[in-house]
């Protein structure tokens, strides 16, 4: 079954330039999906449309048949948001946020208890839940932000970058859960600049560039038709990127 | 604790606004910057204690000026009507900045929350903040002049719906403005040109009333039957000076009305904010959504550009130009998104 559903979608910022240009696709439930590009492909304008912050210039976006911008509350009701920056009411502590994410989702006392308890835990958030937001370190804001969004146990996680701020032992913690959850049949769409993750816990992959689709499928298809390269290698190849021609000698010129 | 979604909205807001749980660490646990505490707790001191009687004597000296003529009815009228003026002009600025430069309306909408909710818990808190205003300009004079007048409980129990709704009418009257007309003006893109133009505004509106306001009521005062009317009939003073401003005459209409016609009051002065605060949700909900994302728009657009402006000029790395640092200093979210 498809979870998301993208067609024919376009956003433009100001007239005549297109951030992101006639994409489709088709996410499936129990998959790990992986959306690649590089720094201004529209990444981050794809994501914040599915998850209805911004207004599709053309085209229509579907979350478990719900369409985000006619039905945007039900389809928000099925996704687990993260940011690529997390925003939080800095001036609540920790928990209060939290409680207050679960009224929105209507979590039940039990269920907000549990997974309160459980992901604090596996994060290592726990004894800072009392303290007030502000005083959180970058990597304590993400994983707050990961627990709000997995607290109402939505089908859909819709994840920006995730592991960004987040130390090995989380990010490793995280994988797992990403992996836990497609495997119950639900799905994990997220982006993210870390190639090794894309190999080793993506059913399937896309690479966006300028706005536009460059390929859809699965990372050995994507391998095998660059000639089994790296991920980084094939990367850089999809997205014609000039890196690896980079002289930085003059680094050291002075 | 599992809480209704409105109430945990609304109260979520006041607390992160005035960030009570973070004055509550700092004061009570940790027991950082008592000193603030203190302070407030000093000032107010001191202001209830020498200033509250001079106030209330003064008070109670204009109630006593206005029932020798019989017109004790417009000193309440410019009570509500001065609270009301004061609500109009801070308003405004409350009403922006809560509604388009907050940054937790990135959060808000990414909740399963109509915009209507978020609509309606962010005019109450523009509310909550000017009932500030009233608790210092309207309160008093409303229980000063219970006192002296040793009035009814239907008095006391209209003086808590007049208190509460005193800055509803500002409110609303904001909201039906503003929020149609960010459709078509970006007041994110204009923060500061916004402040300087509304500033003007109110001013050549305050102008433009005092104005009216006095011609009005000299034109009322010049005329010897009115005079005489008015003298005979102080509700009618009451009406004229309140057309400009109808909570206000309603307002008092329900405070010292004749009879059973004060329930009627109250009951009218209820449903004009009730139902006005209904038409301020409704467009709101029209235009508010949309003009929303196009403030996510904007801001998703700058960074965009920025960001374009950075990759132009990545084959000549050293042709950094000022317009370039510029445009980096003022987007410092691009690096976190590298």
């Amino acid at each position: 079954m498809r979870v998301i559903s993208i067609h024919d979608f376009s956003k433009s910022y100001s007239k005549g330039t297109f951030a992101v240009k006639n994409i489709s696709l088709e996410i499936r439930d129990g998959e790990v999906f992986g959306f690649l590009g590089p720094n201004g492909a529209g990444k981050s304008t794809t994501i914040k449309s599915i998850v209805g912050l911004l207004n599709p210039t053309n085209g229509s976006i579907t979350v478990n048949g719900h369409d985000i911008t006619k039905a945007s509350v039900q389809a928000k009701y099925q996704i687990g948001y993260v940011p690529d920056e997390a925003v939080l009411m800095e001036k609540l502590k920790g928990i209060e946020y939290l409680n207050f994410i679960a009224d929105m989702y209507q979590v039940s006392n039990r269920q907000r208890r549990e997974r309160i308890t459980k992901l604090s835990e596996a994060f290592k958030l726990n004894s800072d839940l009392v303290k007030t937001i502000d005083t959180y370190s970058h990597g304590m804001r993400q994983k707050l932000s990961l627990i709000s969004a997995l607290m109402h146990n939505p089908a859909v996680w819709i994840l920006d970058e995730p592991i960004v701020g987040l130390d090995p032992e989380s990010a490793f913690r995280l994988k797992k859960m990403m992996k836990s959850h497609s495997e119950k049949g639900k799905t994990v769409f997220f982006s993210t600049h870390v190639m090794e993750i894309v190999e080793k816990i993506c059913d399937r992959v896309a690479i966006i560039s300028k706005g536009e689709l460059l390929f859809v499928g699965t990372v050995e298809k994507l391998k095998k038709n660059r000639g089994d390269s790296t991920m980084e290698e094939v990367f850089l190849e999809v997205t014609k990127s000039e890196a690896e021609q980079d002289d930085f000698s003059y680094l050291d010129a002075y | 604790m599992k809480q209704n979604k409105m109430i945990s909205l609304i109260l979520t807001l006041i607390n992160a606004h005035y960030g009570l749980s973070k004055k509550r660490v700092q004061y009570f646990k940790e027991k950082k910057r008592l000193w603030e505490f203190f302070l407030l707790l000093g000032v107010f001191g001191f202001l209830f204690i020498f200033i509250g009687p001079l106030f209330v004597k003064l008070q109670g000296m204009m109630i006593d000026q206005y029932r020798q003529v019989g017109l004790e009815g417009l000193f309440l009228n410019n009570a509500i009507l001065i609270t009301g003026m004061f609500g109009f002009f801070l308003g405004i600025y409350l009403v922006i900045n809560e509604f388009f430069f907050t940054k937790d309306l990135n959060l808000l909408m990414s909740l399963p929350l109509k915009p209507k909710e978020i609509l309606g818990a962010k005019s109450f808190l523009v509310m909550i903040d000017l009932l500030w205003i009233s608790l210092l300009f309207l309160l008093p004079p409303l229980v000063i002049f219970g006192v002296k007048t040793g009035a009814d409980i239907i008095y006391w129990i209209t003086m808590v719906f007049v208190l509460v709704f005193s800055q509803a009418f500002p409110v609303i009257i904001q909201m039906i403005v503003l929020l149609p007309i960010s459709r078509y003006i970006n007041f994110g893109k204009y923060k500061d040109f916004l402040i300087y133009f509304m500033s003007i505004l109110l001013v050549v509106v305050v102008i433009g009333f005092q104005f009216y306001a006095t011609n009005d009521l000299a034109g009322y005062q010049l005329s010897e039957e009115k005079m005489i009317e008015m003298l005979s009939n102080p509700q009618g003073l009451i009406s004229q000076a309140g057309k400009d401003y109808p909570p206000a005459s309603i307002g008092v209409k329900a405070l010292i009305g004749e009879g059973f016609q004060r329930v009627l009051w109250l009951f009218l002065f209820i449903l004009m904010h009730v139902t006005g605060f209904y038409f301020a949700l409704f467009i709101g909900e029209k235009t508010y959504y949309k003009t929303y994302l196009k403030f996510q728009d904007h801001y998703n657009g700058k960074e965009g550009k920025a960001n374009q402006l950075i990759f132009e000029h990545s084959s000549d790395r050293f042709s950094g130009t000022d317009c370039n640092l510029f445009v980096c200093n003022k987007q410092p979210g691009i690096s976190a998104n590298i």
